[in-house]
């Protein structure tokens, strides 16, 4: 008994205590918050100082849009420092400062920049991304866009779409004059650029996937048709100005058809065009409405609104042509579908009770979740990163632009113009 | 010598007569107040005012411009989402078609439109169904589809700027234009 | 080190014989002198060393009377030469009969000096016997002596042994009531510095099913002042997400008493959301 006892006790010993003394915990949750980022304001060297800041704003004001970053107040920045070495790290640390950014701007000799940053990890004391980008002076805000992009995908792990563009038409009336452009601007909505102004209705812009060119249908033939236009040259041809509707544009992945709606045959179908050939091949044929097609990123399918059951849903069929599927069960409205860059989700007009909301399908397992409040909600696509979803809205400022995230909690207004906005398209990445 | 009289007499009061029949200036106009919709009719009165006189022309655009009759009806409503024709405009779209049988010449615009809810493609298609179901009653009414041009505007011509029901209610439409 | 403890315990569990008393010749210990031994050998050397030189003494005489005695001999045999020359016929039985009676006598007086000498040699050997035989009564003695002291000390040692596991038993019963306590006590931290972790683990936009392990040090109070991934997740964002949040905890909440810190100081964290 004695001998057990003394056993016993001595793995006692054992067990209760740490093997070389450490402590083993397990972490199994975690918060979900923004990111914590400080951004020093570029230095700046033998120019204007406005340049600088300029850049250093756009970056801030992107980071800030994007809902998923707590950028630190310019106030409260405990030192400036333009290079690594004038970083104090401790000081950062104190505050509990993850990441801050630093840049620089250099007016070279021909008179062009050359933009430096560097993205720092406070707690390791290293750089996690640092470059260097030549730049002409009038390239300086997509050189923040890209900044921005790159501070991005390093601390939130997914790409950013700071460096892209949206298409969208206003539509503004003086008097009993209505007047409509076709416009383009950073995805901030600075640098509105338009494309086409016209007396008569414009829509559906759609970019190709090159971002080079835009479809749309104007009505200034009296009548829908559809053009595409080249955005550097403005030079643009009609493609599709047959007998009724011409409309609802949508380019197919490598950038050579068209899927569009037309009802030169009695009803409205829809079909696509070769735009190098102009072959026309029919995709449906029922006496319904058939409309809004839009292609899979995979080039394989394309979903399309359809009232062949009673009331508009969403459809989906295969590009080589068959039976299209009904993919839209909740709701007595579902329109206007769009894919995700993935091709997992669909974000479509989704209406409740004469609520007409933006809702989110889930391809994988048909569940529709409802992303915004607002009731008069139209036209959603997605950002090339899959993360963002703009749409149009009409709220007390009249027709105006917005973006809800992909999860739905963060929410922006896009403040483009007086009069009404809307339409928007989302472009793909700038190379 | 007095039955002489009597003629001249009635003549100049048939003159009189004929004057106060004169066509009125003032055009009621149904429902509209589209200014594009004002220049058509507007028009229809200075070519009113070129053929005055003449018996048959008077009674065609008499007929067109007569607030009492059915033809004056040139808007058609529709509910929500539907392209279903009312049973109240019936007598219109049967006036119409009689006059257009009648006036083998005269083509008419259906320009078919629909309120802002829900996406503008399909709102699209849905003017121009609206049109066509139109054309189509039309047609078996007698007109000949030569005759009858569609147009659809969806949602981007609304007769009312408003974000509410009633502004809906009139933006759900089918213009019928000669 | 601990290990090292334990078996030493176990081994000393093991072998501890059971204290019996071998059976032991009853000797009277009298006088219980410390005898030095080497004081003994020394002794024994020098009365055998003397001895010795007796006996080589007694050889040398020996040989002395020996040669004193040849040249005793030698003069009489002259002597006798003479007087034979003088009077060899008178004295030639005399002389026989002298000659027998000496040569008798010689005999007789060797016999008596090797009887003597014998008798010598053997008391010499008794003595060396008797002391020889008290030597190693001596030494009996003293190995008795020792086998005796050994036995009480095993008896002493043994007992302390014993004293010595009561008293092990006794720590080691507070040390695990210590340990108890501890426990308690540094399970609390665990759960107070979990709770920190978590709440400063910011794992918004992360892959679903990621693991990885991150070795912190600390100083007293808490301060986190080295984090190394001892296994990484494979995803460079998540690796850095954990690690932050680690560094942002800091100083974790640890205790005061740093006997108690020192056992939590070194921490292993698993990161799997």
């Amino acid at each position: 008994m004695k001998v057990i006892s003394k056993i016993l006790i001595v793995s006692l010993i054992f067990l209760s205590l740490p093997t070389h003394g450490v402590l083993d915990i397990k972490i199994t949750q975690g918060i979900e918050q923004s990111l914590p980022i400080a951004i020093v304001p570029f230095g700046w060297s033998k120019y204007n100082a406005d340049i600088s800041i300029d850049v250093t704003k756009i970056i801030t004001d992107n980071l800030k849009r994007s809902g998923r970053f707590d950028v630190m107040d310019e106030l409260d920045l405990p030192q400036q420092p333009t290079e690594f070495g004038a970083i104090n790290f401790n000081d950062w640390r104190k505050l509990g400062m993850e990441n801050i950014l630093i840049g620089d701007l250099t007016l070279t000799a021909n008179g062009d920049y050359d933009v430096s940053f560097r993205l720092i990890d406070i707690y390791r004391g290293k750089q996690i991304a640092g470059f260097r980008i030549p730049s002409k002076p009038n390239l300086l805000r997509r050189v923040a866009h890209q900044i921005s992009d790159i501070v991005f995908k390093e601390l939130t792990g997914t790409a950013g779409a700071f460096d892209t563009r949206v298409a969208y038409v206003t539509v503004k009336k003086n008097k009993d004059k209505k007047t409509h452009t076709l416009q383009i601007a950073d995805s901030d909505g600075y640098n509105q650029q338009v494309l086409l102004r016209s007396s008569e209705p414009l829509l559906s812009p759609a970019w190709s996937p090159n971002g080079e060119e835009i479809a749309y249908v104007s009505f200034e033939g009296k009548n829908s048709a559809i053009y595409v236009q080249n955005i550097l040259t403005g030079k643009r041809k009609k493609v599709a100005a047959f007998e009724g509707i011409n409309s609802a544009p949508n380019w197919s992945p490598e950038g050579s058809r068209l899927a569009m709606t037309l009802s030169k045959d009695g009803n409205t179908e829809i079909y696509i065009i070769s735009l190098h050939s102009k072959k026309l091949t029919r995709m449906t044929n029922h006496n319904a409405i058939d409309t809004e097609p839009t292609w899979s990123p995979d080039g394989r399918k394309l979903a399309f609104t359809s009232d062949r059951s009673g009331g508009p849903q969403i459809y989906e069929m295969d590009i080589r042509g068959g039976q299209p599927k009904r993919i839209s069960f909740e709701g007595n409205y579902n329109s206007r579908p769009s894919y995700s860059p993935d091709g997992n989700f669909i974000t479509f007009v989704h209406a409740v009770n004469g609520s007409y909301h933006i809702g989110l399908l889930d391809l994988n397992n048909g569940r529709i979740k409802t992303l915004t409040d607002s009731k008069l909600d139209e036209s959603p696509s997605f950002s090339p990163n899959g993360g963002m979803i703009i749409y149009a809205t009409i709220g007390e400022r009249g027709a105006q632009l917005a973006a809800v995230s992909v999860d739905g909690r963060i929410h922006q207004r896009l403040g483009l113009q007086q009069g009404d906005v809307r339409e928007p398209a989302w472009g793909p990445f700038l190379k | 010598m007095s039955i002489r009289l009597l003629l001249i007499l009635g003549l100049i009061s048939f003159l009189f007569g004929c004057s106060t029949d004169k066509v009125k200036e003032d055009v009621v106009v149904a429902v509209e107040d589209l200014s594009s919709q004002q220049d058509k009719i507007n028009s229809v009165d200075s070519d009113a005012q070129a053929y005055g006189t003449e018996d048959s022309t008077t009674s065609r655009f008499s007929q067109l411009d007569d607030p009492e009759s059915p033809l004056s009806v040139r808007v058609i409503y529709f509910e929500y989402d539907s392209s279903q024709i009312r049973s109240e405009y019936r007598s219109a779209i049967e006036a119409h078609s009689a006059y257009l049988s009648e006036n083998i010449d005269t083509t008419v615009t259906l320009e078919g439109h629909a309120d802002e809810l829900g996406s503008r493609e399909y709102n699209l298609a849905l003017g121009e169904r609206r049109a066509k179901s139109i054309k189509q009653q039309m047609l078996l009414l007698g007109a000949s589809s030569s005759q009858i041009r569609l147009v659809s505007y969806g949602e981007e011509r609304p007769a009312v700027d408003g974000h509410d029901e009633l502004s809906w209610q009139k933006n759900r439409r089918v213009e019928i234009l000669y | 080190m601990h290990v090292i403890v334990g078996i030493i315990l176990i081994y000393s569990f093991e072998f501890s014989p059971k204290p019996t008393l071998s059976p032991n010749p009853i000797i009277n210990i009298v006088k219980a002198k410390t005898i030095d031994k080497n004081q003994i050998d020394l002794e024994l050397k020098r009365l055998r060393k003397k001895d010795n030189e007796k006996i080589e003494k007694e050889l040398i005489r020996q040989k002395k009377i020996k040669k004193k005695e040849e040249d005793a001999k030698k003069k009489k045999l002259a002597k006798e030469k003479l007087k034979k020359l003088k009077k060899k016929k008178e004295q030639e039985v005399k002389k026989r009969k002298k000659e027998e009676a000496d040569i008798k006598k010689r005999k007789e007086e060797k016999i008596k000096l090797e009887q003597e000498n014998k008798k010598r040699i053997e008391k010499e050997a008794q003595k060396i016997a008797a002391e020889k035989k008290k030597e190693e009564k001596i030494k009996l003695e003293q190995e008795n002596k020792k086998r005796i002291e050994e036995e009480a000390q095993k008896i002493a040692a043994e007992k302390k042994k014993e004293e010595k596991i009561l008293q092990e038993q006794l720590d080691a019963e507070l040390e695990a009531e210590q340990q108890e306590r501890d426990l308690t006590v540094i399970q609390k931290y665990q759960i107070l510095i979990r709770r920190e972790v978590n709440s400063n683990f910011n794992k918004v936009n992360l892959p679903d099913s990621l693991e990885c392990v991150i070795l912190i040090r600390m100083l007293e109070g808490g301060k986190v002042v080295e984090a190394s991934i001892e296994k990484s997740s494979g995803n460079v964002l998540f690796d850095r997400r954990a690690t932050n949040a680690v560094y942002s905890a800091s100083p974790l909440p640890v205790p005061q008493e740093i006997r108690l810190f020192k056992k939590m100081r070194t921490i292993r964290f698993t990161f799997d959301p």
